[in-house]
């Protein structure tokens, strides 16, 4: 028999003790929020990119785009690619053993022919089998490697060391990018003084229910089903209130894969993308930070708020649970890799403030919170529950979840309100409403199923999974 | 009177163009993207099109390809800022008459057109 | 009465509840108040946000209008001028757009209507509006406001000077572009001053000024390139290569026994570009002192100005892989050009 009083009331005082902890972070990532949104504003208020892409000052950039079996979209998306707006770079598009036909679509649509110019592998991947270049001169800029099936990770790597260019930016090849995405993102790199700029990544945009065509975004507009509103929630949360606050303090741990810069030497020199997680954008940039602590030399992480990439986010069931399964073993096994930074004060931010946030809230919590359901269960089927209780418990936790949600509607106000409409705001509350009861069980078992996964499979870390390209 | 399609996409500059053919006696419509710009193609008989290169959904140069496919006899100014070599060449290629460079000399604009026209 | 009695039932049986009821109610509605809060506050500002749009358009609208009679039409009444005065003095939203439609005219005009557009907004009083924020107003206003007087090229130097050491990065780099614009000669002449390294980003936008607003006679490159900063030697040294200054190679020469490996580097690219084949001897002089990076620059200097002959004999000790790889490169491009 379990002693149900004294456990309840140790609950207790840790659940009080965690909401505490959660409202003053919610209060704190609001105001850095709001400071890092309001600052880049300001300082961005006369900004125009004429002179961006007029000079030939640009720092040129390679653009990494790993595809596999993407034959569907592969060609529109290259093109809708090629148009950017930016004076200086290359395409690189790494097939990675697909097994449909979009190598063929690529060679035939832009009359590829085989690049033999010397190549040297900063870092190792799977086998090279050929580079193509065009024949023709309006597509000159474009380069696809050919490789076999190595993952992700793998691909971006194989990326890199082909990249002829100072600054890598990475791409997931289905995603759609605004015009000036490139000119906003290269910002930070061209703003940079006494530190040096490592990295800079931006906000992520939810593509589901916008008008798209020929790989260019013609008009934005809400998620027409619930499963990509919550998600659209999420991603407010997570970048307008998260992220933004986290570059503020000079904490991000995590580019986006989808759409992040990259300094391509100190990528090198840090080793590349990690073949052994799938976790790897959130693996390289933890990485690369560490390196520039240990190395001692002053550097910076860029962050852009501007709505500038945009991907459409599963509203399969199946699909979704593949993606946050995956995601929950990258932040696994991301934070197994760095254990040492965990609450290590030599990394400053890194280690007493990122880390362990990353380890309690992105990690730990829906673990924690799946516990506290079974546990609940128990009390139920054992008739022990206190209803008293429980619901007060219920209305704290569901109030707090709604209000984290109106805030980064809040901040999406503020920002760069992309949904103008008055009716879609109203639809966006129903759902911050909703989305904890009926949206939030479910990625957090989608969580828990992947570290039983990581665990079960478990033959020393990382090595157990196989990782395609599960979207 | 000759009908002149303007398409350009900043909505102040369409309307000073526009001004200023007006008053030179032309009759002006304009079109502020290049899928507006096919409607009125369709919708009205043009003598002449001054085109932007840089437009939303539709660029000048897909704009100018649709033309010569389909309204072929229809002459073509191209009006754009001129750091776009490649395109610019482009453009000749597929036969427009003029390019003028912004910034540009309204004056100098009635000029070209009047050339064209001729 | 009976409310009143109430609420002291309610708090009375409140009051009654163990602590942690008590803690998670309160919680509760502090959480509750402050959605209701924020869901006004967020509908008000959409709300707001649409006016605006409204607004601004037909402010566009009449605006746009306006600027276009006094610039096309052949009379011009005194009527229409203080019409378009007290349009201004009516709304902070109309002098706001107002100013963006002068800006964009601006961009978009050359010719006499520059000098038009120019005389027009002294008269509506929007550069003394302009004065003003420079004075006493916000620093983000004031960042617009050099930007706008600069574009228009509206002239008032001793305002401007005190901004050019403003502890505000975009206010300084608003300044500096404000002298090279209106410039009617030596519009480099704030480098002298300058005590920080420029960025890459001010460094573009003084060259986009430079080339685009600027309208003297092209300056000197090569009096900078001695400069005590590096990024104002650097930023010269490519402006030379850009302006095609072939008169200041002889300046450039000295400048290869440079120390400083980066501006080196920029030293060869430059002599490179203008293809001064005859500096090669010179280029390859300390060959094995420089670093990696000055190598590689001189590995592409062999490829676009020398031969494969030269580039076996430079006997570079190829450790370092980037280094390797751009050598392998400029053999394999040599070898198919020959």
């Amino acid at each position: 028999m379990i002693n149900v009083d004294l456990l309840f009331s140790i609950f207790s005082w840790l659940f009080i003790l965690y909401s505490v902890i959660v409202y003053v972070g919610y209060l704190l990532a609001s105001f850095f929020s709001f400071l890092e949104l309001r600052d880049y504003k300001q300082n961005n208020a006369i900004e125009n990119e004429v002179p961006l892409l007029k000079t030939s000052n640009l720092p040129a950039i390679s653009i990494l785009a790993p595809a596999y079996n993407e034959s569907v979209t592969i060609i529109e998306n290259v093109r809708s690619l090629l148009t950017l707006n930016y004076s200086a770079f290359e395409i690189i598009i790494i097939n990675d053993g697909s097994t449909d036909d979009s190598l063929e679509k690529l060679i035939t649509t832009f009359q590829l022919k085989l690049d033999t110019s010397p190549r040297y592998n900063f870092m190792h991947t799977a086998k090279v089998r050929a580079v193509y270049k065009s024949k023709l001169s309006s597509f000159a800029s474009l380069v696809v490697i050919d490789k076999e099936n190595g993952g992700k990770a793998d691909a971006l790597n194989a990326g890199v060391n082909l990249a002829k260019h100072h600054l890598v930016c990475c791409i997931d090849v289905d995603c759609v990018l605004e015009q000036d995405a490139l000119v906003k993102l290269v910002k930070p790199f061209l703003n940079a003084t006494k530190r040096k700029v490592i990295a800079a990544g931006g906000v992520i945009r939810i593509a589901n229910s916008c008008v798209i065509e020929d790989g260019k975004l013609v008009k934005v507009e809400l998620p027409k089903s619930f499963i990509a509103r919550a998600q659209l929630l999420e991603y407010f949360r997570a970048f307008l209130m998260g992220r933004m606050a986290w570059s503020r303090i000079d904490g991000l741990l995590i580019i986006s894969g989808a759409f992040g810069m990259f300094d391509k030497n100190l990528v090198i020199e840090a080793g590349g993308y990690n073949t052994d997680t799938v976790g790897e954008d959130m693996e390289l940039l933890v990485r690369m930070r560490k390196m520039m602590i240990k190395q001692k030399i002053p550097y910076e992480v860029g962050f852009i708020p501007n709505p500038l990439c945009w991907t459409e986010v599963p509203e399969d069931l199946t699909i979704l649970s593949k993606q946050r399964n995956r995601w929950a073993r990258g932040c696994a096994e991301t934070l197994w890799i760095h254990r040492r930074m965990l609450f290590n004060p030599y990394y400053k931010t890194l280690g007493l403030l990122s880390t362990p946030y990353w380890f309690f809230f992105e990690w730990l919590a829906p673990l924690i919170e799946f516990i506290g359901i079974l546990f609940f269960l128990y009390l139920i089927f054992t008739e022990q529950v206190n209803w008293m209780y429980s619901i007060s418990f219920f209305i704290v936790i569901y109030f707090l979840s709604v209000l984290f949600s109106i805030t980064a509607i809040f901040f999406e106000e503020y920002s760069f309100q992309q949904y103008k409409n008055v009716k879609d705001i109203f639809k966006l509350i129903l759902a911050s409403f909703l989305e904890p009861l009926c949206y939030h069980p479910l990625v957090m078992w989608y969580s828990v199923r992947g570290n039983i996964d990581l665990f079960s499979r478990k033959k020393g870390w990382g090595k157990m999974t196989r990782k395609g390209f599960t979207k | 009177m000759s009908k002149v399609l303007v398409v350009e996409d900043n909505e102040m500059v369409a309307n000073a163009v526009a001004f200023k053919l007006q008053r030179e006696g032309y009759e002006v419509i304009i079109a502020l993207d290049g899928r507006e710009a096919q409607k009125e193609l369709a919708a009205h008989q043009f003598q002449l099109i001054i085109t932007d290169i840089m437009l939303p959904y539709m660029n000048g140069i897909e704009l100018i390809e649709f033309v010569k496919n389909n309204y072929e006899s229809i002459p073509i100014i191209v009006l754009s800022v001129a750091n776009q070599e490649k395109m610019i060449m482009n453009a000749f290629q597929l036969g427009v008459k003029d390019f003028i460079a912004k910034p540009f000399n309204p004056n100098e604009l009635i000029l070209r057109v009047k050339r064209v026209l001729q | 009465m009976k409310i009143v009695s109430l609420l002291k039932e309610l708090w009375a049986s409140f009051n009654g509840l163990p602590f942690f009821v008590k803690f998670n109610i309160t919680a509760g509605l502090l959480f509750f108040f402050m959605i209701v809060f924020l869901v006004f506050f967020i509908v008000s500002l959409r709300y707001r946000k649409l006016l605006i749009v409204v607004k601004r358009k037909s402010f566009e609208k009449e605006l746009a209008n306006m600027i276009n009679e006094y610039l096309f039409l052949d009379e011009y009444s005194e009527k229409q001028r203080s019409t378009f005065i007290t349009y201004l003095k009516k709304d902070q939203l109309a002098r706001e757009v107002a100013l963006e439609q002068f800006l964009i005219f601006t961009e978009n005009f050359t010719g006499e209507y520059i000098e038009r557009l120019k005389f027009f907004f002294e008269e509506v009083g929007l550069a003394n509006y302009l004065f003003n924020v420079l004075a006493k107003g916000k620093w983000v206003d004031q960042v617009k406001a050099i930007h706008i007087l600069s574009e228009l090229k509206i002239k008032n130097d001793e305002l401007m000077v005190p901004f050019l050491k403003h502890k505000r990065q975009k206010i300084k780099e608003q300044a500096i572009l404000y002298f090279i614009k209106t410039a009617n000669d030596k519009p480099l002449e704030f480098l002298e001053e300058l005590t920080q390294e420029l960025t890459l980003w001010e460094q573009i936008h003084i060259e986009h000024s430079l080339r685009y607003s600027y309208i003297g006679e092209v300056p000197n490159f090569a009096t900078y390139i001695n400069h005590k900063l590096t990024s104002v030697s650097i930023f010269n040294i490519r402006m030379i290569r850009l302006f095609n200054q072939y008169e200041s190679i002889e300046q450039l020469m000295p400048k290869l026994n440079e120390g400083n490996q980066a501006i080196k580097k920029e030293v060869i690219r430059t002599l490179t570009t203008l293809n001064v084949s005859n500096a090669l001897p010179f280029i390859l002089q300390n060959l094995k002192d420089d670093g990696f990076l000055v190598q590689k620059e001189i590995i592409k200097a062999i490829s676009q100005m020398g031969d494969y002959q030269m580039l076996i004999n430079l006997n570079l000790n190829l450790d370092n892989p980037y280094l390797e790889l751009a050598f392998q490169n400029a053999k394999y491009n040599l070898k198919s050009t020959s």
